[in-house]
């Protein structure tokens, strides 16, 4: 026995209740409240598909009361009335309807004075369940607000996927299965079955009786069969992609499961469904579907009622009459459709009106039109058209790979009577009270309509939109086919010739966190990452990497830190993780002639041991990339790239090299190679003491490269000066990165070694005027502009982008990349614009503060007619202009005697 | 061979959860957690994940189909698109793998790339370790679509990775191998999908009893 609270109070539940069932079963009649007049409302469907017994479960909007398991401890409240559903203050508006006709937004509201006045009002009281804000602060406090709830995406395959769980489903299941084909058989329901879970006499189209628990063995023993219960398909995708959602339980988690099945064959099998005629108070609590009633008495056993009427074509009431009486419910009379006016009673039925006479009763029974449950198959391709011989929409023209099969296709109309769609509407359509309802969801009634249609909206699609019926939670399966008849009754057209609205996914709703799924943030990180940790790093995300911003010391400030660390690597030596460079094996005979054809500067004569800095632009002469190239051996190069362009880089070589007969092959090893860039005055007495290598500037010359043994691990090593001071890059097998790092430290110890981060690395570049790619240049740089006219060839062969620069080369540029020292101590912020004369005449990509030039430095595009050196600009940051002088010579050793040291 | 310390991208997480490690060339591997009968056990009737990123992996690409693989790997490459071969050893193997330099390549057609490093590599086995893939990644690996010594190229947990269907003893395996520098994510992103299924981490010995 599970105990479960709906509004605080406690009730129970028997084994298999849903909670709409159990609450039945406790005397519970009125689930919610409506849409637009908070009128009550109970059980209609029972089945999932209306939208009456919406509730909130555990802080989980919009949960059909009638489909959700009871689970132990379950926390149940009412949703759309306050303060209780019994007195519902907002139900005046059902009073105030002449107040808000059909399209009252867009009739009443056209003056945006008026909108805003109104609109808070409006969205407080609109809306049916309340999603609860998490406060998105900081990470724990999502978590907070997001606890107890899980939600995942799982990726199924199948040869053929069925959809529906009843006998036709399960009888394609086995028929396929014994064809040898995987098979995936989907069901909304806890258990198989479908109809024959509630039903007692249902019989094949050859007349035979359908014997459940046969069936469910056979599929049970069939291996090929996997069977997805309490799986709903909301919407059938291109190339037969299901989109199924799964509710469930793990522990304290409620569990939210979005399945995507890639099926090569999709049959639906998902049967029909009842729905409800239009009367008056046709929505008053006690009126429920022929079905929902069989679910409640056969599946439940629940004695629904103690007096019933039954609304039904059949003069015995069929079926669900005999199942009434056996549960002891008494059959006050048989009502024919046609013959019903109105129900009446105060928030539960008290008694039914006819034509003839009043009967009294506590339940009315409608035994409604069937209707295939054809959705997917109309988002699958297929035609669902009104067929007027069987009185039925029915689906026609399926695509190949999509089949249907059972009274989804309409075969149980030819065999079963139901109510005929003309006994569907009321006689009079424009009767304003007591209301009748068409499409519950959205309480639209026909007299709403029939004026949307005088109004001018008279086709069912302008007449969906304007009215907004078949557009609620039920998505029109309560309501389609009475706003059709309408439709068509006021046209005076056909069913067929009305048509009918289209069915998009997803059906039924889906929560945005099934859709998001599970949060997923993949972080790359360097072989060192432990030990920047073990140093008080301050994390900085680039380009998917987590690297060193900067080491904190003590409570000492950002601006103090990287202060520190940036003199110890100008006067003493600093180390920097540079394993996020990209980096790529070139290999084959023809690697020079790849490299010479995709890059601007010229590598084929590149002696082996040595190394160039290249860039790559596009062929209108835009820098794409740049880094170096050293030549490993005579078909061997080693690149590096910039930290976010590696893979753009490798696709470009493959891709240039499609169709030359090239032998040259490109392979990416990023995260294989760690790197370290040791730098400073004291470099090389650092390294020198961990290899054998010999690291004299003659033996070892700047731009020279090395495989190298180094405290015992075997390194690349690139001599190499993006700081400015000598310095070797080490390129090292990532997973001995730990044990050179702490070589690397304890070589340097009696140096004063100290690791430095992004940002101190950044000011170093700067003073000497080292461009980032994509930071200093942008979709419209080409080298020319950024003075990297040293790193282009023009005398080699062709080459992608060369005869752009050979146009460039002659031309005047537009604008230059410069340099400039501020003349006061504010540092301009990068992207402040550069002005001259009142008008707009440049923009900031970098600025630093610089130690060595005492004042704030920077590089900017500007105007090419303005940039001269020695000239003054003004730059506006932060609502202050600041006056720059500009500059070509770079800030911090400018004839490079440090680095080549 | 180097006496340089050897670590898996998740080794301190294994550390973290009480990996007892052993040197295989350098290299730290994990041999147990707690021991290795019920590891593996854990693995024969669900799910075990392991981490085996010291396993070599060869990067093959060669001018044409017609190009000869060395010998010694031909039996052992596994195609993963036109041209291109992933060669891996196996992960109780240590003799490391011999190929020839890229001058002796260049000349046929081919090039090797050792890309040990660039590859972490986790063995997921166990009845359940389709259903932990299942909830990372939309690769089908079915039996039909994915039979043993098979491997594919897919988005596992939004990272690129390389699922090599690698059976152990009759008992459905694979051999993940993402980049190195997503090693940790990974790792800790298998284990939370594998939590339902109550996935185990598990070190060599509880693959050498699985083999037998």
């Amino acid at each position: 026995m599970k105990t479960f609270y709906f509004d605080g109070k406690p009730y129970t539940a028997e084994e298999g209740d849903t909670i709409a069932s159990a609450l039945y079963r406790a005397g519970v009649r009125v689930f919610s409240r409506s849409f637009k007049y908070h009128r009550p409302r109970g059980l209609l469907c029972a089945a999932g598909k209306c939208p009456n017994c919406l509730v909130d479960v555990d802080g989980a909007a919009n949960v059909r009361a009638c489909t959700e398991q009871v689970r132990d401890g379950a926390i149940v409240t009412h949703q759309n009335a306050s303060p209780s559903l019994k007195h519902d203050m907002l139900s005046v508006a059902g009073l105030a309807d002449w107040l808000m006709p059909i399209g009252f937004y867009y009739k009443t509201f056209t003056h945006p004075a008026a909108w805003k006045m109104v609109e808070p009002l409006i969205r407080r009281a609109a809306g049916i369940g309340k999603v609860k804000h998490p406060v998105l602060n900081d990470h724990d406090d999502v978590i907070k607000a997001t606890r107890g709830y899980r939600y995942e995406h799982v990726y199924l395959h199948a040869d053929k996927a069925i959809i529906g769980g009843g006998p036709a489903g399960m009888i394609e299941a086995l028929k396929a299965a014994e064809e040898g084909l995987d098979v995936v058989l989907v069901d909304d329901q806890p258990e198989l079955g479908g109809n024959l879970r509630f039903r007692s006499d249902v019989r094949d189209p050859d007349g035979n009786l359908l014997d459940t628990d046969a069936l469910i063995e056979q599929i049970d023993a069939a291996p090929n069969i996997r069977v997805l219960s309490e799986n709903s398909c909301f919407g059938i995708y291109e190339g037969n992609l299901l989109g199924l959602l799964h509710k469930t339980r793990r522990g304290d988690e409620h569990v939210e499961q979005l399945i995507k099945l890639r099926a090569g064959h999709v049959t639906v099998a998902t049967g029909c469904f009842e729905i409800p005629l239009v009367f008056k108070n046709n929505d008053l609590p006690g009126v429920m579907l022929s079905t929902a009633v069989q679910r409640l008495v056969n599946l439940h056993g629940i004695k629904v009622a103690e007096s019933a009427v039954v609304v039904s074509p059949l003069a015995d009431g069929g079926e669900v009459a005999a199942d009434l009486k056996r549960a002891g419910v008494e059959i006050a009379a048989v009502v024919h459709p046609s013959e019903v006016v109105a129900a009446n009673g105060r928030g539960q039925v008290r008694e039914i009106q006819t034509e003839e006479e009043t009967i009294s009763c506590d339940l009315i029974v409608v035994c409604g039109p069937m209707l295939p449950e054809a959705g997917l198959l109309a988002q699958g391709g297929g035609e669902v058209v009104w067929d007027a011989e069987l009185d039925s929409y029915l689906p026609r023209d399926l695509p190949a790979g999509l089949s249907a099969v059972g009274d989804v296709t309409g075969t149980v109309f030819a065999i079963q009577r139901h109510t005929h769609s003309s006994d569907l509407l009321p006689k009079e359509l424009d009767s304003r009270r007591p209301k009748s309802i068409v499409c519950y969801c959205e309480d639209v009634t026909p007299k709403d309509l029939c004026n949307g249609i005088a109004e001018g909206f008279d086709h069912i699609q302008t007449l969906k939109r304007y009215s907004t019926a078949t557009m609620g939670p039920c998505q029109g399966k309560m309501c389609h086919l009475a706003t059709a008849a309408v439709c068509s009754k006021m046209n005076e057209t056909t069913l067929a010739e009305t048509g009918r609205t289209t069915s998009r996914p997803p059906s039924p709703a889906v929560s945005l966190g099934a859709l998001a799924g599970r949060k997923l943030h993949p972080l790359k990180r360097t072989p060192l990452h432990r030990k920047h940790e073990e140093h008080n790093v301050v994390w900085v995300e680039l380009s998917h990497w987590e690297r060193p911003r900067y080491y904190r010391i003590g409570d000492k400030s950002e601006k103090h830190c990287v202060q520190q660390e940036y003199v110890n690597v100008r006067e003493r030596v600093g180390l920097v993780d540079v394993s996020t460079l990209g980096k790529l094996e070139v290999k084959g005979a023809n690697a020079g002639e790849l490299l010479d054809k995709v890059y601007t500067n010229k590598l084929s004569t590149l002696r082996v041991g040595r190394m160039r800095y290249s860039i790559i632009c596009d062929d209108t002469a835009t820098i794409l990339d740049d880094g170096t190239v050293s030549r490993l051996a005579d078909d061997h190069y080693f690149i590096t790239t910039t930290t976010s362009n590696v893979d753009f880089v490798q696709q470009w070589l493959d891709w240039w090299k499609a169709d030359t007969g090239w032998s040259v092959h490109v392979t990416n090893v990023t995260g294989g190679f760690g790197a370290l860039n040791v730098a400073g005055p004291h470099a090389r007495e650092v390294l020198s003491q961990l290899t054998d290598c010999d690291l004299n500037k003659k033996a070892f010359p700047y731009m020279a490269c090395r495989e190298a043994v180094v405290a015992d691990v075997p390194c690349r090593l690139l001599r190499i000066g993006f700081t400015g001071e000598t310095g070797w890059e080490i390129h090292f097998p990532a997973e001995c990165g730990e044990h050179l790092w702490e070589s690397i430290m304890r070589a340097g110890e009696s140096f004063g070694i100290r690791p430095f981060g992004v940002e101190a690395q950044r000011t170093l570049r700067l003073e000497k005027m080292h461009v980032i790619v994509s930071a200093d240049t942008d979709a419209t740089s080409s080298p020319y502009g950024a003075d990297l006219e040293f790193a282009v060839k023009l005398d080699k062969d062709d080459f992608i982008g060369k005869p752009a620069m050979m146009r460039l080369n002659q031309a005047e540029l537009h604008e230059k990349l410069i340099g400039f020292e501020v003349q006061s101590s504010d540092v301009p912020e990068e992207g402040s614009m550069v002005v001259h004369e009142g008008l707009p005449a440049g923009r900031i990509t970098s600025s630093r503060h610089s130690a060595v030039k005492d004042k704030p430095i920077g590089l900017a595009w500007i105007a090419a007619e303005l940039a001269q050196p020695g000239r003054t600009i003004e730059i506006q940051s932060n609502g202050h202009t600041l006056k720059a002088v500009l500059t070509t010579e770079v800030f911090y050793d400018p004839d490079g005697s440090r680095v080549r040291a | 061979m180097t006496s340089a310390r050897r670590l898996s991208s998740t080794h301190h997480s294994q550390a973290e959860i009480g990996a007892q490690f052993d040197t295989l060339d350098g290299w730290q591997v994990a041999l147990r957690f707690q021991d290795a009968a019920s590891e593996a056990e854990a693995i024969r009737s669900g799910v075990g994940l392991v981490d085996v990123s010291y396993i070599q992996k060869l990067d093959l690409k060669a001018d044409s189909c017609e190009s000869q693989i060395p010998d010694n790997l031909a039996s052992k490459a596994l195609p993963l698109a036109r041209r291109h071969w992933l060669v891996t050893s196996d992960w109780d193997e240590t003799q490391r793998l011999q190929f020839p330099d890229s001058a002796e390549c260049s000349t046929t057609g081919i090039s090797i790339t050792d890309v040990s490093s660039v590859h972490a590599a986790f063995i997921l086995a166990g009845p359940q370790s389709r259903s932990v893939i299942q909830k990372l990644s939309s690769l089908d690996v079915s039996d039909s679509a994915l039979p043993n010594q098979h491997a594919v190229q897919a988005s596992l947990a939004q990272v690129h990775c390389i699922v090599i269907r690698d059976d152990i003893a009759g008992l459905t395996s694979f051999l993940l191998l993402p980049g190195r520098e997503y090693g940790e994510y990974a790792w800790n992103t298998v284990m939370d999908a594998g939590r339902q299924f109550g996935i185990a981490p598990a070190g060599l010995d509880a693959l050498r009893l699985l083999r037998g």
